[in-house]
């Protein structure tokens, strides 16, 4: 709404305010001073009239006074006589001056004498003032009402009739006062010198009135509202001399001019001290002012309007101009054909702009059209940017995508084509090993037809270096534009060119490792100059292609390395697996898919161990994590021979080595795995070869040497001495046969590493004395002695008994060979650094120098006959050396030639006190030690609980036995009374005397009776031969109601067992059973507290299971619980304790529920224990 | 229970050891010596001679040492001889396992023949002390 007011509006406002202003001013102004100046004309007009007045009241009175006084003084007339002169005097006097209202002269007594027309003549006067006054001096009386004279008086103006008394005394011709001249002045006298004055000075309705005040300021004559009374105005003065003005507001609230003036008297008149005033409403005193005020305004008025009149034409004038280009100025805005500015007219300013306004609209008209057309080449550039952009993004798109490289370049050509608007494009490809070009058939075109002898034309040709386009882009290596092939030199297909319309071309290279494969080139139907952008493009693409080449070519050298390793790694015959960290299969070759039976890629992220038979699984799994762990321990590098398990569930004997590969930060584990089932098969044979070969050799010798043996003791009769010594000699060489055959043997099962060791403790010095027990005989037949040194004792090496023996025996019997008789061979054990050191001394001949190198091998002999005398295979030594390294002990000896020789070896030496070497079963806990100290027995034993699953340890003494119970962790005992060095019942006694061992359960085996299993406080008594069953079942039936309850785990699936056995270890011992045969048994052998149950089993259903325990008795029926994939039939869910389904349990819930099971089943059977129940 | 050791039942097939045995067992041992030439010979007499004690060779055909002892074994006699095995195989293994089978004792091959009957005595006498 703030439009700016028009030049005309703003023009004839302003004027015509300013005059309007300015005429007001001027208006106030002369008003002003106007009535200033008309008060003070109304007020001076007043103020002379009021004076007037005044002074002609006071003169009137005073000549009246004066006449009175003079009359007065004509003493005659006032004679008796004189009474009828005087009564005509007094009547001319009235006469003559009408002002008279009575005149009369009294006596002193106051009687009227005389009078004016007789009027009160023979009255009484004497109580008037005048007369009272009168009598004295000469007297003026104010003005009063004379009730008598009114009545007398005749009265035309019907008001109240008011006089002014005269009085002098009169004196007579003597001096004497007579009487008294009285007379009285009609009031309308004073009314009459009012209206003359203001007669003449009021010549129309001015509204002048006059006022005459007395003394008091009571009102003697004026409006009749105001007389008789005093007048009581506001803020009047006192009446001066000097006439005064004010504006007062009379009781009617209107303002008046007023003035007023005392009256002052006359020569020797004193007057009455009447006071004048005169009033005049102030409008009427200043009407005059008012109206000059009033004519100016008018004039004012008419003379602003005038000139806003004037205004509106000169602003009109003014603007017209303006108007006029504004309107045309809008025309050509708006773009009105014909709208031009008009031309310069007008006065000079306007002019000026209209000029200016011109030439601006024509520099803007020119500068707007410049930039349109800019704007669309601008657009028009844009657009094709955006093209080019998007272009480049496809063909990079695709050249990132590509997988052929001839679609990618027909691809390229395409867009290309598309691009610049161009319809023809195709592409060479450089012939391999020349420089040479051929075309490809990767083109494009528009129109085939119409191009088609252009592409004929193009086949037939065959491109030499620099020839045609490609030739230049060859040289250059870079993109080139022809304006217009037609007329390029050196462009071979000129003719068809034209022929066909085609003019310019752009040729780029696309090179693949430096070397340039293809050269493109499109071909436009018009001639165009070179053009940067496209020329750009071109490269991009050629460059895109370049990289899909290179991209291809590698790829494709990949492919062909992964092609040809991935030949090499299937062809070999060993299986190669590669594995992870935790033993998750990566990749398997063929040879080793076939080898387990597995599909391909069936194993992959599975676990290796799944390819193991136990215990070689868990096996290979504690090496692996010691190695990964702390990288201890042989788990790479050595080759292992373990069973491995096919996917058809069999097993096969292999070799399995680990070796690590690092591929950068990653480390592989790989596997190489080897069939041995042939090689197994041939030691196999080899061993039975052997086996049988010994056997075969040995079985006519033993007739042979029984024979000869026979013989020689004469139990065939005597023969003759001729005839014994023969049989000696067959004897002996009989015997040396045996020998080389059983050294032989040996020898070869040393060599080929089957030579089986038993390694256990071995107390060195019974060693020694029991070598030389079995020596003994020998030795005697030889006359040598045979002593041992006190030896130290506790001398323990972790060995093979019987091989030690061995090495002992021939050790001896060599000594005793080669001493002579008489002499003493000398056994010696002492310990030093660890090692127990076993010496062989003898005092015999000694080894020659030139023997001793060769002392250790095989048939090395000194002296050939010599030993054969001596029976000797010659092998021994070879044999003895071979075993101490076993042990991991070293061989000696010193010799001197006459002397004797001294034979030792050393065997690290093991402390009874250690942890035993097998790995103690991971806290399964069913360790047992057998306390046996018969070999055979013990042995038997020892194997026995192995295979129940029972873990035993050896214990050969007492003293052993409370070795092994130190170390703790034994469920139960197996004790033989019969021991070496103490009383089996005693150390029973030991054992229950003490707080740790007394629970343990111990079996006694004995070849005594059974005394009663309860009083002695054992689990149970079995009498020797022990049947190994009997003893299993014992210790079976036994329980172990110990912390750990036992699990039966029956499942086939290897993987779940192991998962469950380590979830469970810490919980519970855990025997697993394969198939419900397996199942059964072990169900048949030892009473388990919880059944975990698969259903899926090889040979059945896990549930079937349910009615073998059904035969069992409630104490020794197992919890049921179902770990399975299925869920059982719901009928059969009453029999299961809990059901847990394999993909949605847990290992953890699974433990979880056992404890829970266990523990419940504890606690029933501790209540049952406490009640006394035999164990 | 201290019988003396004097009924003996030999199971080989070898006719010469056989003799040998024999020999030694009867000259030397002073035994009441059955021989049997098979396994399955030694079933049928087992019973009726109720041997103290068994010697039995592994190596023999048809029936072998171990299968004639299984089969001795689950035969419902009033007491089952201790048996004693007589093999070349002398490897400590083989040994054991043939004392696993319940063989109380394995004499390995060839045997002297003149301690053989010791052999078995001593054998005996700690058969008969446990």
């Amino acid at each position: 709404m703030n439009r700016p007011l028009k030049l005309r509006t703003t023009i004839v406002l302003i004027f015509g305010g300013l005059a309007f202003l300015t005429t007001t001013l001027v208006a106030m102004l002369v008003g002003a001073n106007a009535r200033s100046l008309a008060e003070h004309d109304a007020r001076l007009r007043l103020e002379a009239a009021a004076t007037e007045i005044r002074s002609e009241l006071d003169r009137d009175m005073f000549e009246r006074f004066r006449d009175i006084k003079n009359a007065a003084t004509l003493s005659p007339l006032f004679t008796e006589s004189n009474a009828p002169l005087r009564r005509e005097w007094f009547d001319r006097l009235l006469s003559t001056y009408p002002d008279y209202a009575w005149l009369g002269f009294s006596d002193l007594q106051g009687k009227v004498l005389t009078s004016a027309n007789g009027v009160l003549e023979g009255q009484s006067v004497s109580a008037r003032p005048w007369f009272q006054q009168g009598r004295l001096a000469p007297f003026v009386g104010d003005v009063h009402s004379a009730l008598l004279l009114e009545k007398a008086l005749p009265n035309p103006s019907g008001e109240p009739m008011r006089f002014v008394d005269l009085a002098t005394p009169v004196k007579g011709l003597d001096g004497q006062i007579i009487g008294v001249l009285g007379a009285h002045l009609s009031w309308q006298w004073a009314r009459r010198i009012r209206a003359g004055v203001l007669a003449s000075i009021d010549e129309g309705d001015h509204r002048i009135e006059a006022l005459i005040l007395d003394q008091n300021g009571t009102v003697l004559l004026g409006p009749d509202e105001f007389l008789d009374k005093p007048l009581v105005l506001q803020r009047l003065d006192a009446p001066t001399a000097v006439a005064t003005s004010h504006v007062l507001v009379w009781p009617d609230q209107q303002p008046y001019l007023t003035t007023l003036v005392k009256t002052t008297g006359y020569l020797d008149f004193p007057g009455l001290n009447w006071s004048v005033m005169m009033r005049q409403p102030r409008a009427i005193a200043f009407s005059q002012a008012q109206k000059i005020q009033r004519h100016v305004l008018w004039v004012g008025l008419v003379a602003a309007m005038l000139v806003s009149l004037i205004a509106w034409f000169l602003a009109g004038w003014l603007a017209r101009p303006l108007v006029a280009l504004s309107r045309a100025a809008q025309r050509v805005r708006q773009g009105e054909p014909g709208g031009t500015l008009p031309d310069a007219r007008g006065y000079f300013e306007v002019a000026s702009l209209a000029r200016s306004l011109k030439a601006m609209t024509t520099t803007l008209e020119s500068q707007h059209s410049d930039l349109a057309e800019l704007n669309l080449s601008l657009e028009g550039r844009i657009a094709r940017r955006t093209a080019a952009q998007n272009l480049m993004q496809e063909v990079a798109t695709a050249a990132n995508e590509a997988e052929d490289l001839d679609d990618a370049v027909r691809f390229g050509l395409e867009r290309l084509c598309g691009h610049l608007g161009w319809p023809v494009g195709h592409a060479h490809r450089v012939l391999p090993g020349t420089t040479d070009y051929v075309t490809t058939d990767l083109w494009h075109l528009d129109d085939a037809e119409r191009y088609a002898p252009f592409v004929e034309a193009t086949h037939r040709l065959v491109f030499h270096k620099g020839d045609g386009l490609p030739g230049m882009v060859l040289a250059r290596n870079a993109p080139v534009w022809a304006t217009d092939v037609t007329q390029l030199r050196g462009f071979l297909r000129t003719e068809v060119a034209a022929h066909c319309g085609l003019a310019a071309a752009l040729a780029f290279p696309v090179t693949v490792g430096g070397r340039t494969e293809l050269i493109l080139q499109c071909f436009a139907d018009r001639a165009l100059p070179e053009d940067a952008e496209s020329i750009a493009i071109a490269g991009f693409i050629g460059q895109q292609l370049s990289r899909v080449a290179e991209r291809l070519a590698a790829a494709g050298r990949v492919a062909e390395r992964e092609g040809r390793l991935s030949a090499i790694y299937n062809s070999v015959l060993d299986g190669i697996i590669t594995i992870d960290a935790s033993g998750s299969i990566e990749t398997m070759n063929q040879a080793a898919e076939t080898l387990f039976g597995h599909h391909p890629g069936e194993l992959i992220r599975r676990n290796i161990r799944l390819l193991m038979a136990e215990p070689f699984a868990s096996a290979h799994e504690s090496a692996l994590a010691r190695h990964l762990a702390d990288g201890t321990g042989d788990f790479l590098g050595t080759i292992r021979e373990m069973e491995g398990l096919r996917a058809d569930g069999s097993s096969f004997p292999m070799e399995i080595a680990f070796t690590d590969a690092t591929l950068g930060a990653q480390h592989l584990l790989v596997a190489s795995v080897r069939d041995i089932t042939e090689r197994r098969a041939i030691e196999r044979l080899k061993n039975e070869f052997v086996s049988t070969v010994s056997h075969e050799l040995r079985t006519p010798l033993t007739s042979i040497s029984g024979a000869l043996a026979l013989m020689a003791r004469g139990t065939a009769g005597s023969i003759s001495d001729k005839a014994m010594g023969l049989v000696a000699i067959a004897r002996s060489n009989c015997d040396r046969l045996v020998r080389l055959i059983n050294d032989i043997l040996d020898l070869e099962r040393i060599e080929a590493g089957n030579l089986v060791f038993e390694f256990e403790p071995v107390d060195v010095a019974p060693l020694l004395q029991r070598a030389m027990r079995e020596t003994a005989d020998y030795a005697d037949k030889y006359r040598v002695g045979l002593e041992v040194a006190p030896a130290a004792s506790g001398a323990v090496v972790w060995g093979d008994q019987h091989r030690l023996l061995q090495v002992l025996g021939n050790l001896l019997s060599n000594a005793v060979k080669f001493s002579a008789a008489g002499s003493t061979v000398t056994l010696a054990l002492t310990r030093r650094d660890g090692m127990v050191h076993v010496t062989v001394s003898d005092r015999g001949r000694g080894i020659p120098d030139e023997f001793k190198p060769l002392i250790f091998q095989k048939f090395a002999q000194a002296d050939a006959s010599d030993s054969r005398q001596k029976g000797g295979t010659g092998l021994g030594l070879s044999i003895v050396k071979s075993i101490v390294e076993r042990h991991g002990g070293h061989i000696g000896f010193s010799s001197t030639v006459g002397e004797g020789s001294t034979f030792w070896f050393d065997l690290p030496e093991r402390h009874i006190a250690l942890v035993p070497e097998h790995p103690l079963p991971r806290g399964d806990g069913r360790r047992v030690i057998v306390c046996e100290d018969d070999e055979t027995a013990g042995e038997i034993l020892t194997l026995h609980l192995e295979e129940a699953g029972y873990h035993p340890a050896r214990a050969r003494s007492a003293a052993e036995a409370r070795t092994l119970l130190a170390t703790g962790g034994f469920v139960a005992m197996t004790l033989d009374l019969g021991l070496p060095d103490q009383d089996g019942l005693s150390l029973l006694a030991e054992i229950k005397a003490n707080p740790a061992t007394a629970a343990m359960p111990v079996i006694i085996v004995s070849g005594r009776p059974d005394p009663g299993t309860e009083r002695l406080g054992i689990a149970d008594w079995i009498a020797k031969p022990v049947a190994p069953k009997r003893l299993i079942a014992a210790l079976d039936q036994i329980g172990f109601v110990s912390d750990r309850p036992s699990v039966l785990h029956v499942e086939d699936d290897p993987d779940i067992i192991s998962l469950v056995t380590e979830a469970l270890r810490p919980h519970a011992e855990l025997v697993s059973a394969g198939t419900l045969a397996l199942a059964r048994q072990a169900l048949a052998r030892k009473r388990f507290d919880v059944l975990l149950l698969d259903i899926g089993l090889p040979d059945g259903s896990g549930l079937d299971l349910l009615s073998t325990l059904d035969t069992m008795i409630e104490d020794t029926r197992p919890t049921v619980i179902l770990f399975s994939a299925q869920e059982p039939h719901p009928d059969r869910r009453d029999e299961l304790a809990a059901v847990l389904v394999k993909s949605q349990a847990s290992l953890d819930q699974l433990a979880g529920l056992i404890e829970q099971e266990l523990s419940q089943r504890q606690a029933a059977g501790l209540a049952k224990l406490s009640s006394g129940a035999t164990v | 229970m201290n019988e003396p050791l004097k009924r003996i039942m030999l199971v080989e097939d070898d006719p010469d050891v056989q003799t040998i045995a024999s020999m030694a067992l009867i000259d030397i041992g002073e035994f009441d010596l059955t021989v049997c030439s098979s396994g399955r010979e030694a079933l049928e007499l087992i019973d009726r001679i109720k041997p103290q004690m068994v010697l039995l060779d592994v190596m023999m055909p048809d029936m072998d040492g171990p299968t004639t002892l299984a089969e001795i074994r689950r035969l419902p006699l009033a007491s089952q001889p201790p048996i004693i095995f007589m093999t070349a195989k002398v490897q400590p293994q083989e040994q054991q396992r043939y004392l696993s089978l319940g063989a109380i004792e394995v004499i390995a091959k060839p045997f002297d023949p003149v301690s053989l009957a010791d052999q078995l005595h001593a054998a005996w006498a700690r058969l008969q002390a446990s």
